[in-house]
């Protein structure tokens, strides 16, 4: 075993043939970038249906109890946001009021369902690029701010633009980036005024979300409760971030996005599986002689286990690398075209380099016997 | 003879071509998935449709998708039936819903679909056969098998609540719209108003079916000009493909599926390129041999072809087979009606022979190098 440390012997095997190893490395890097597609997408599909919550400006949200997620358009009444004022530690309380509207396509002249924000400009609750540099531009009557990530169906849309937005006349004031997902192709950002003269009807006082901001320092989770209590079973206290975990588990139990991407990963594990062994036995097949020499020098079989793991692992490390490159590069190229949010966050990059690992040890287990058949007495 | 050549070829090194074929195989199988969920959702995205019988639907001019119809003054419903060549007209509410199970105080989304009283707009037979099971007494519904099992039990005579109002389960049929909601009901109109208490005027949906020997885009046309700009008239088939198209371009379901697609052909014709090149390097002074026979080199390049056809025919059979399990698997994983079509056997066939054309080309060109010369 002592010499395993002085001379890398499976690292030394594995490079020998540098082309044949680049042709192997990219069979493995191809099954890694199955697997980051599926694991992507599945939750691509998750962030990008609960992309609202993390541009909430607020320590805790309020909102109806029975609005199970956020697509329900179930409101209530605006006195809860007085109520929650009574608490010290609450410093403002802001309505966020949300619903859908028909936007008039300016090009093709089709209406599409778009989703409407409105809130009060002086105090924007939603943590957009650039969005305070509109706070005056939005307490013009009949202006908004149009969501430049909103998909094509809507048209071409700029600042200075007027359009129709259920039947009235609007001009475009500014463009924010916000985005699309599932269920909402693109949004539009409007003040409370704009809002209560054309979209109230006859709920003047409801809204969508409470969004409330604490005191520094504040006892979010003791305050949560004092709240809760005071307000009652109607009305719901979380945190934007429970709100988004909320969000994604309604997604994942609601749409059947865990097993179609999950079926893609397995396929993915299996072909990695494949390719790294087919790979491993070629190599071992190859280096027969090397390993009866091993054998015939007195190297007993454990070393040749450990040679040949060896070779599993840097098959992994080394194939992983260049698959988690083409997944940058892929998960780029969907969110740019497609407005899914892909993001590589670091525990959806160790999973994927787990399954790669687990992948290689299990096809060199496969490719094993093959080694440990090497008899020195064939050698010539 | 040729052909012997390339089969004993191909099954000289036996371990070396199965663990070939695996992996080919599970990349056909990869393609097979990703389009067979491509489809299902092209499917489902019209399913309901597939279900009623139209030639001419009329639509709000808010009309986006299936789940968001918006609705429009039924009186357009009395224009069309005087418009020429139009036979009979019919309506469809659709509408999101809550359904709670008394049993287990569990409530989930279900879309709520209510269907004329004329079984002539329908083209399900079981839907049509029970009917009357719904139109006979308010309240009453039929409930999608297919629904996800928080709806409760699946069963002829269990209650359930729709936006707190008790209804009855007194048939069931079979959709499957888990991309859209947990479940999916059937019910008269008379039950939908009762339950949705939308206002009695309004319709999702209007039917149109032609009179016999009328011409479609004639009606059409003329259904345009008679009615107001708030409605849109749209064929049977456009109305269908829109839709499709809604779903698969506008909100992005199919790069999804085609992604993975295109990445499971580029392992498969790589996996088949790595086992051609190391075929035809260890083979090279056999084909050099050949050459020195005498053979042409284009009898070189067809029996290398041949044993890329063989292996992509042994891996694509067994992956059919395999792939008719896993779809059974994922239908009742996702409840979505996944079928493994003829067509779609077909066509991944054709992709199958693509990669092994692709990659026996960029493969082949070694033989070129087999030289009689070098041979000792």
């Amino acid at each position: 075993m002592i010499y395993s440390d002085r001379i890398p012997l499976a690292f030394l095997m594995l490079t020998h043939q540098k082309r044949k190893l680049a042709l192997s490395l990219s069979g493995i890097a191809l099954a890694v970038l199955i697997m980051f597609t599926e694991v992507g997408f599945f939750n691509g599909l998750n962030d990008s249906q609960a992309n609202l919550p993390p541009l909430l400006d607020a320590d805790l949200v309020l909102m109806d109890e029975k609005k199970e997620h956020l697509n329900k358009s179930e409101r209530m009444n605006r006195h809860r946001l007085q109520q929650a004022l009574v608490f010290d530690e609450v410093v403002t309380a802001t309505p966020l009021y949300d619903r859908s509207g028909h936007l008039r396509n300016p090009q093709t002249g089709q209406l599409k369902s778009i989703d409407i924000l409105a809130f009060p400009p002086d105090s924007i609750p939603l943590r957009i690029d650039g969005i305070e540099r509109y706070a005056e531009v939005l307490k013009r009557s009949n202006t908004i701010l149009y969501d430049a990530r909103s998909r094509s169906i809507f048209g071409k849309i700029d600042a200075g633009m007027e359009v129709e937005l259920s039947d009235r006349k609007y001009l475009v004031g500014g463009l924010i980036e916000l985005g699309p997902n599932f269920s909402r192709d693109g949004h539009i950002l409007m003040s409370d005024t704009t809002w209560k003269t054309h979209f109230m009807g006859d709920s003047r006082d409801e809204i969508t979300l409470g969004l409330l901001k604490l005191r520094p320092g504040t006892d979010v989770e003791s305050l949560k409760e004092r709240l809760s209590e005071q307000l009652g079973p109607e009305v719901l206290v979380m945190t934007p971030e429970e709100i988004r975990i909320r969000e994604i588990r309604f997604t994942t139990k609601s749409t059947p996005s865990g097993a179609v991407f999950g079926i893609g990963l397995l396929m993915g594990f299996a072909i990695g599986v494949i390719i790294c062994y087919q790979i491993l036995f070629n190599e071992i097949t190859d280096q027969l002689p090397q390993y009866a020499t091993l054998r015939a020098i007195g190297f007993a079989q454990g070393y040749i286990v450990n040679v040949v793991m060896k070779k599993a692992l840097f098959l992994s490390v080394l194939g992983f690398l260049p698959g988690l490159v083409g997944g940058i590069v892929l998960y780029a190229y969907i969110q740019h075209y497609t407005k899914i949010l892909m993001y590589l966050t670091y525990p959806r990059i160790g999973l994927v380099f787990l399954l790669t690992v687990f992948m290689c040890c299990l096809a060199g287990l496969l490719a094993m016997k093959r080694a440990l058949n090497a008899d020195p007495a064939e050698l010539f | 003879m040729r052909i012997f050549l390339s089969w004993y070829n191909t099954f000289e090194n036996k371990k070396r071509t199965s663990a070939a074929v695996a992996g080919i195989a599970f990349s056909v199988i990869l393609i097979f998935m990703q389009l067979g969920f491509l489809k299902t959702a092209r499917v489902t995205s019209t399913r309901l449709y597939d279900y009623l019988d139209f030639d001419i639907v009329i639509t709000s001019d808010k009309y986006e998708y299936m789940d968001d119809p918006d609705s429009f003054d039924r009186v357009h419903l009395i224009q069309a039936r005087v418009v020429p060549g139009v036979g009979k007209v019919g309506m469809v509410n659709l509408s999101g819903a809550a359904w709670l199970d008394r049993e287990t105080e569990i409530s989930s989304s279900c879309l709520l679909i209510s269907v004329d009283r004329d079984p002539a707009f329908l083209r399900n037979d079981e839907i049509s056969e029970n009917l009357e099971s719904i139109t006979a007494k308010t309240n009453t519904v039929m409930l999608d098998r297919l629904s996800h099992p928080e709806l409760g039990p699946v069963e002829i005579g269990r209650t359930a609540s729709i936006h707190g109002v008790e209804v009855e389960v007194t048939s069931l049929f079979e959709i499957g719209l888990g991309f859209f909601a947990d479940g999916s009901i059937i019910v008269s109109n008379e039950t939908f108003q009762n339950l949705v208490r939308q206002d009695s005027r309004k319709v999702s949906l209007g039917l149109v079916k032609l009179a016999p020997g009328a011409d479609g885009n004639e009606v059409k046309d003329a259904m345009r000009e008679s009615m107001p700009p708030d409605v849109l008239i749209f064929g049977r088939e456009e109305f269908v493909t829109g839709e499709q198209d809604y779903f698969i371009k506008v909100k992005p379901v199919g790069i999804m599926f085609r992604m993975g697609v295109l990445v499971a052909f580029i392992v498969g014709a790589v996996i088949l390129f790595q086992v051609l090149s190391k075929e035809i390097a260890t083979k090279i002074k056999e084909y050099a041999t050949l050459k020195a026979m005498g053979f042409k080199t284009s009898t070189i390049y067809i029996v290398g072809f041949q044993q890329a056809l063989i292996m992509a025919i042994m891996s694509y059979l067994p992956a059919l087979a395999i792939s008719h399990g896993v779809f059974f698997a994922a239908r009742r994983a996702s409840r979505l009606p996944m079928y493994l079509s003829n067509d779609l056997a077909l066509f991944v066939l054709a992709l199958t022979l693509g990669m092994c054309v692709i990659s026996g080309v960029l493969a082949l060109r070694r033989i070129q190098l087999a030289d009689p010369a070098e041979l000792f």
